[in-house]
């Protein structure tokens, strides 16, 4: 438990301030590697609770003016040495900076970590013990599977592609090792210095990739979704605030998805607009109305457009049944309205009543969203920022052991130490996939090669 | 009627299979002490070899050295008994080097069977076991078929295979065990009655011939090794050829033709693995000929290996062509085989199914959790191969001796030795196919080597009584010439001066020295091994080839060494936070289900254990940490 953790503890698009946190013995290294204090003096004195303004300065990253916390062990939160970088800026600085740290020998905290640290080291009391079982426990399925399935497809696929490759060259060293006397081809130091080139590429690709994808900016997934002719499209518009969708009066106007990116809440969220669910006879407006069905599933926010004063009809409900505390229906076109509506939540979900052509409605829209998302009811809208620094985190440590792994090839090392490289790259990529290693390895060495002497 | 029982003894261990487990855990037991009973149910297969007539290869040579170096036999009888000796993977690496020898079945039999007749407080008998005697959740006795009631307080069945065991080839199938012996029915009832989960497993071997009409023309000559090495740690020679490398027998590689595979296709529907005759998961590592065929139905050949089965045996195991196929079939698929055209078919190869018992029902010492003093080993447990078999013998018969004496189990961990990784693995991953080890389930193998298994476990061996004072010394001399040497290459300098040096450098493409250098440092260049730069270095003659050997490879990996030492430093600290059996998981707020109910199943010694247990997840290990940490403040509180 020596390791320094680090992890975000605010949520992205929340405030201008970021803080980022570390606990552990290397936490002061590792800030040091990168934050110039301003007054030196002060930063050195080791004086315990203390602010420092200063920049934190990485040498392949922009760099940013910061504040940092000092709390030293045994009396902080964590009991251990504990150390808060305040950053203003976007996500990309917050993600910049928990970059620097992970490569400088941090690693990401497991869901509840700190808390566990500061109960291990009796920081907490007894009664506190089930709140932070809580906190660990609270995402116990395959996080990091999770994750990777919710990236954007191509970027999985690729991931998964350089997958294979290394899970190729390990099958093919293990195999020669584990059955010499068996029918495997020999082992082959041009051929697998090729491979592991090849591989090489792949990551460094794969890492540019994600630095400049879009996975950052993507923000909370909300889809904006309802029969046809309620006004999606003139909703998207108005949060836009620019006449982004064509509306018109003539219902299934939208067929085909449109996506923008936007702060809207303070929160940064991609918003899609679909197709009026419907049953239609055109094809292609069919085509288009499957897809938002699918697009449900993996929303985080769903802003399910009714016209106010008109009963639910059975996809509408359909969907608040499905998808409850995900779903804010937002009663449109109040203005036509003479009475009040009346309001009856069938499974959790919100109301909104609106008007987009008064632009009514709009405050308690957005008060709405920040509570939901903030009380933790959504999705955490950290996760795609965190995969992110967690995948190319990975892939760079990746990267790494690959090119030790070619050195050690040049250097004449024998195959039993260059698999040690491999081996370690192929566990590096199954962390952001999170596949087992071991059982696939033997899986595919035993369907590549026919072994059995 | 029920039978008369009569009391016919009481010892302290009684050990039932006198396979490769057996033969091991009984040695062991009488080796530590313990007045013990070794039953068979025929002395005349005592340590047998129903598969391959040899021993070894990648991680099952590396057990034999561990099992030589923890005071076990099947080194010492192998090394006795070889009729050729290979080195594997020379040119792999340090790790995963390992010998393989072809062995004279007979006279392998012969020297386990002379050692356990030779062992003071070993005792060996012919008799079937039908059942357990327990009393009050113990186990603490045997029931032959005869009505011979024998009493001990620590029992290792180690029945192999035998377990209903039914013999399949082709069509006919009959109860049965390997190589023509009689299964045993009864304890398998038994051990489901007291509540112990079996399940069922498939095997198989290939056909054996008679070497009088195969044309080795048509076949590759597979040599024994020039450079001799030897399984055991302690010198000793085959009595066959006498260290005289010349003397040894080849193995034969032959290859299947499109003949053979179209003669397996055309019989197919007759093969019990694909008519649904056999139910049993077999392994794929060691598949069937009609399997391959079948899986990897592009290939037009595969290769087969002609394998004598004794120093003067006329029969030879016919690897690569393990087969269930009607006997008819499988003459005519050996005849298709260049060089096997008047082939003569000794025995037929079978398919063979057997009960096992999970391994998850274990604790990492091989006893039966649900009752104290019953052991068990070897292939009942699900595992494959004769030194998979014996390692585990050796560590149930060693826990079984250490039950009777009231001491903690002997554990190896992953970190120690492959029989860490074997039992680890066996009770923690849990199995769905017969386990066999393999160098690259190890993720410390660079610290596993063959070379050094004396110096990772030969002291354990001797705390434990098993290290005779005969292996001790010669140890000890190893461990004082090899400290010798690491401290001379660690001090002396090479000066720039000495002219030979760097006349051997210049040839080598080695920087040439400007300023001395120590030896150690010089072997550390990738371009430098000891073998180009000998004749330079002062002399070397006081040091065995072992000891030279392993002091390089010290020196050569050192960076790669270290770095698995810090990790295995980093895990281990987890070991020691202990778990007791009495903890009730399924009260444990915040543990995932599966989590819940594999930790209950396994119920691990440790943390650290704990963790490695399929369907346990981190965050389960997190819960754990705390309800760990909440308990021993309650504690302290109270
Ligand atoms: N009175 C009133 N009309 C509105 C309001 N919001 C939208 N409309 C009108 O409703 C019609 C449909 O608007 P769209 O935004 O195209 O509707 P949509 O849901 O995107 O429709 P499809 O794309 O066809 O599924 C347009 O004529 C809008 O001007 C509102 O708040 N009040
Ligand atoms: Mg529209």
């Amino acid at each position: 438990m020596d390791d320094t953790i680090i992890a975000l503890a605010t949520a992205v698009g929340e405030a201008s301030i970021h803080v980022i946190r570390l606990s552990g013995m290397g936490a002061r290294d590792i800030v040091e590697k990168f934050f110039r204090p301003k007054n030196l003096k002060r930063w050195d004195s080791k004086e315990n609770f203390t602010l420092h303004l200063g920049i934190f300065l990485d040498k392949n990253n922009i760099s940013d003016q910061v504040l940092v916390g000092r709390m030293l062990a045994p009396g902080s939160y964590t009991g251990e040495d504990v150390y808060e970088i305040n950053c203003h800026g976007g996500p990309l600085i917050t993600q910049n900076i928990l970059e620097s740290c992970l490569k400088a020998g941090a690693r990401l905290a497991q869901p509840g970590e700190f808390s566990k640290r500061a109960f291990l080291n009796g920081k907490m009391d007894l009664i506190q013990a089930e709140a932070v079982v809580d906190l660990i426990s609270a995402r116990t399925n395959n996080a990091a599977k999770l994750a990777f399935t919710q990236l954007n497809g191509k970027l999985s696929d690729k991931i998964s592609n350089l997958r294979g490759k290394l899970l190729d060259i390990l099958a093919f060293i293990e195999a020669g090792i584990d059955f010499p006397e068996d029918d495997v081809e020999d082992l082959d130091r041009i051929s697998l210095e090729k491979n592991i080139e090849d591989a090489l590429q792949s990551v460094e690709k794969l890492i540019t990739d994600s630095k400049t994808g879009k996975i950052l900016c993507e923000g909370l997934k909300t889809i904006i979704v309802g029969k046809p002719n309620v006004g999606k499209s003139s909703l998207l518009n108005a949060i836009l605030k620019e006449d982004r969708a064509i509306v018109t009066n003539i219902p299934g106007t939208t067929r085909d998805e449109i996506r923008e990116s936007i702060i809207f809440a303070g929160i940064l969220m991609q918003l899609v607009d679909t197709a009026g669910i419907r049953a239609s006879e055109d094809l292609i407006e069919q085509m288009g109305i499957d897809r938002t069905w699918r697009a449900l599933e993996n929303a985080d926010l769903i802003l399910l457009v009714v016209e106010a004063g008109c009963p639910l009809e059975s996809d509408d409900i359909r969907i608040i049944q499905n998808y409850g505390s995900r779903v804010i229906v937002v009663a449109n076109k109040i203005d036509l309205l003479d009475q009040p509506l009346l309001i009856e939540p069938l499974n959790g979900e919100a109301w909104i009543p609106l008007s987009v052509t008064y632009y009514k409605g709009f405050d308690c829209l957005e008060q709405e969203i920040k509570t939901r998302v903030f009380s933790g009811d959504l999705n955490c809208l950290n996760e795609p920022l965190l995969s992110n620094v967690r995948q190319i985190s990975a892939l760079e440590k990746s990267g790494k052991v690959l090119s030790d792994a070619s050195q050690a090839l040049e250097n004449g090392f024998p195959w039993d130490i260059i698999s040690i490289d491999i081996r370690k790259a192929l566990q590096y990529v199954s962390e952001v996939t999170g596949d087992n290693v071991q059982e696939d390895l033997l899986e595919t060495i035993f369907s590549r090669f026919c072994i059995g002497k | 009627m029920d039978l008369d029982e009569y009391f016919a003894g009481k010892y302290e261990v009684i050990v039932v299979g006198a396979g490769h487990a057996g033969c091991e855990a009984a040695l062991a037991a009488a080796r530590m002490g313990c007045d013990t009973l070794l039953i068979t149910l025929n002395l005349d297969t005592v340590a047998h070899m129903p598969c391959n007539p040899s021993l070894g290869g990648p991680a099952k040579g590396h057990l034999i050295r561990e099992i030589d170096a923890l005071g076990g036999q099947m080194a010492i009888a192998g090394d006795e008994t070889s009729i050729q000796v290979r080195m594997l993977n020379m040119g792999k690496g340090p790790a995963v080097q390992a010998l393989r020898i072809q062995s004279d079945k007979n006279a392998y039999r012969n020297s386990m069977l002379n050692a356990i007749l030779a062992q003071p407080g070993l005792t060996l008998l012919q008799a079937l076991v039908e059942r357990l005697v327990t009393k009050g959740g113990k186990v603490c006795g045997v029931v032959t078929r005869t009505g011979a009631k024998f009493e001990s307080e620590s029992v290792v069945l180690t029945s192999g295979t035998y377990l209903k065991g039914k013999i399949i080839i082709g069509a006919a199938k009959y109860e049965g065990g390997p190589n023509g012996q009689m299964p045993s029915v009864s304890l398998s009832d038994e051990l489901k009655e007291m509540g112990i989960e079996l399940g069922r497993f498939k095997s198989g071997t290939p056909p054996r011939i008679h070497c009088r009409n195969v044309d080795f023309k048509k076949f590759f000559i597979q040599p024994g090794d020039t450079k001799i090495r030897k399984l055991s740690f302690m010198p000793i020679k085959s009595k066959f050829w006498q260290d005289k490398a010349e003397k040894q027998i080849p193995c034969w590689l032959g290859y299947t033709t499109c003949d053979t595979h179209e003669i397996i296709r055309q019989n197919l529907y007759r093969a019990p693995m694909y008519s649904g005759e056999i139910k049993g998961i077999g392994p794929r590592y060691c598949p069937s000929i009609e399997d391959k065929v079948v899986r990897f139905a592009q290939r037009d050949s595969h290769q087969i290996f002609l394998e004598p089965e004794g120093w003067e045996s006329e029969e030879f195991y016919v690897a690569g062509l393990s087969t269930s196929m009607p006997e008819e079939v499988q003459i005519e698929i050996l005849r298709s085989i260049p060089g096997l055209e008047r082939a003569i078919m000794l025995r037929p190869g079978y398919a063979i199914e057997y009960d096992y018992v999970k391994p998850y029902q274990l604790s990492l010492g091989l006893e039966v959790r649900k009752y104290p003093g019953l052991f068990t080993a070897g292939q009942l447990n699900g595992t494959s191969g004769y030194e998979e078999a014996a390692a585990q013998g050796l560590i149930a018969g060693i826990n079984a001796a250490r039950r009777v004496k009231e001491l903690d189990f002997l554990i190896i961990r992953r970190s120690e030795g492959y029989m860490g990784v074997l039992l680890d693995d066996l009770i923690n991953k849990g199995i769905k196919e017969p386990y066999r080890l393999l160098t690259s389930r190890a993720e410390y193998r660079l610290i596993l080597r063959q070379d050094n298994a004396d110096l990772r476990l030969t002291e354990k061996g001797r705390e434990i009584g098993l290290v005779d004072d005969y292996r001790w010394q010669h140890f000890q001399e190893k461990v004082q010439k090899l400290n010798k040497l690491r401290k001379s290459w660690g001090t002396t300098i090479l000066s720039p001066q000495q002219e030979d040096l760097q006349l051997v450098l210049q040839e080598i493409n080695s920087t040439p020295l400007r300023t001395g250098i120590k030896i150690g440092e010089l072997l550390r260049r990738p371009e430098i091994s000891l073998a180009k730069i000998r004749g330079i270095l002062p002399d070397l003659g006081d040091y065995s080839e072992e000891v030279l050997e392993e002091a390089e490879i010290e020196i050569k990996y050192t960076g790669y060494i270290q770095k698995q030492l810090a990790e295995i430093d980093r895990f281990g600290k987890l070991e020691e936070k202990k778990l007791s059996a009495e903890i009730d998981y399924a009260q444990i707020r915040g543990l995932s289900t599966e989590g819940k109910l594999r930790l209950a199943e396994v119920q691990p010694g440790n943390i650290g254990q704990a963790s490695r247990i399929t369907g346990v997840s981190p965050a389960d290990i997190s819960v754990l940490l705390v309800y760990l940490e909440q308990k021993r403040r309650t504690v302290q509180n109270v």
